[in-house]
């Protein structure tokens, strides 16, 4: 693999220069995805740390509105509470949209204001209401993991192919270009040198064919 | 765009007090919502996400939506999340 050359070249000063080319182009390319690699795991460090902080708010949250559900299911009753939540025919929506990161489309998630829930007072008590405010807190603690969640995907999807790229050119195309300028330029020295041979040749032959 | 949960009973309550009305307690509902094109995020709480792990980690590496949160169940559950797989795949190493 070390000494490995592109196919079917022919070793000409053409080729030579065409390859010289290539290789300053692969060259270029290189450098470029690996500074997009750097910023990508940079950027990436930073949302790690983004959402460790924001899963621990948002689990704390949920561990709240869970306390908040058992005491209003202890007061009402779990039958009727489920009934209830069940009737309560209102959706919350998320509006997505998308933003670019160095190229990369990473989700924005957008959550509709909370409409007042529909039920009626007299057959819920106070601590139904709180456990619907302490849900809509987590939910909406939830939609900001998400995003960042979201974010964390994409990223990394990026960062292997960026990576796998920056590698594919380090590995494989430069080695095989420069293997592939060193085969060329033997070639046309090994060229000139035959060439140089015979004329001498020719010359000593001329030569003595005119004593 | 909506929000779909799967997860257990009490969960379920909860989220419907919160407006999350495509509810499903059952792990086999995963890979209808997942194709569900109107949903935007998934949640799914971590006993049935354990279940579904190969299935989650596949659907993340594949599709962009829906964004999938394994939230914690009523009952804390010690495991590593599908996340950290991510990480470790796009930069070689563990980042705590």
């Amino acid at each position: 693999m070390a000494k490995e050359i592109i196919e079917g070249v022919t070793p000409t000063r053409m080729e030579l220069l065409q390859i010289r080319k290539r290789k300053a182009l692969a060259v270029k390319g290189h450098q470029l995805l690996s500074e997009k690699r750097d910023a990508l795991v940079s950027s990436f460090f930073e949302l790690i740390r983004k959402r460790k902080e924001k899963r621990k708010e948002m689990e704390e949250k949920l561990q709240e509105a869970y306390k908040s559900l058992i005491v209003a299911e202890m007061i009402m009753g779990e039958e009727r509470l489920r009934y209830i939540a069940d009737k309560m025919a209102r959706e919350r929506e998320v509006n997505v949209s998308k933003k670019n990161i160095m190229g990369v489309a990473i989700p924005k998630f957008e959550i509709e204001e909370a409409e007042m829930p529909e039920y009626s007072v007299l057959s819920t008590c106070a601590e139904f209401d709180e456990a619907v405010k302490k849900a809509n807190e987590a939910l909406e603690k939830l939609i900001e993991v998400a995003e960042i969640e979201g974010s964390v995907q994409m990223l990394a999807k990026e960062i292997e192919k960026t990576k796998r790229r920056v590698n594919a050119l380090e590995y494989i195309f430069i080695p095989r270009l420069l293997n592939t300028i060193t085969y060329i330029e033997r070639q046309l020295e090994e060229r000139e040198r035959e060439d140089f041979f015979r004329r001498k040749r020719i010359k000593a032959l001329l030569e003595r064919h005119e004593d | 765009m909506k929000i779909a949960l799967i997860g257990d009973e009490d969960t379920i309550a909860l989220f419907k007090l919160a407006g999350v009305n495509i509810c499903y307690g059952s792990e086999e509902k995963f890979s209808e919502v997942v194709n569900d094109e109107s949903i935007a995020i998934l949640l799914i709480t971590d006993e049935y996400a354990e279940k579904l792990r190969n299935k989650i980690i596949q659907h993340r590496l594949l599709k962009e939506m829906p964004i999938i949160i394994e939230i914690p169940g009523k009952r804390k559950m010690e495991r590593e999340d599908t996340i950290k797989e991510l990480i470790v795949r796009a930069i070689g190493v563990e980042v705590e």
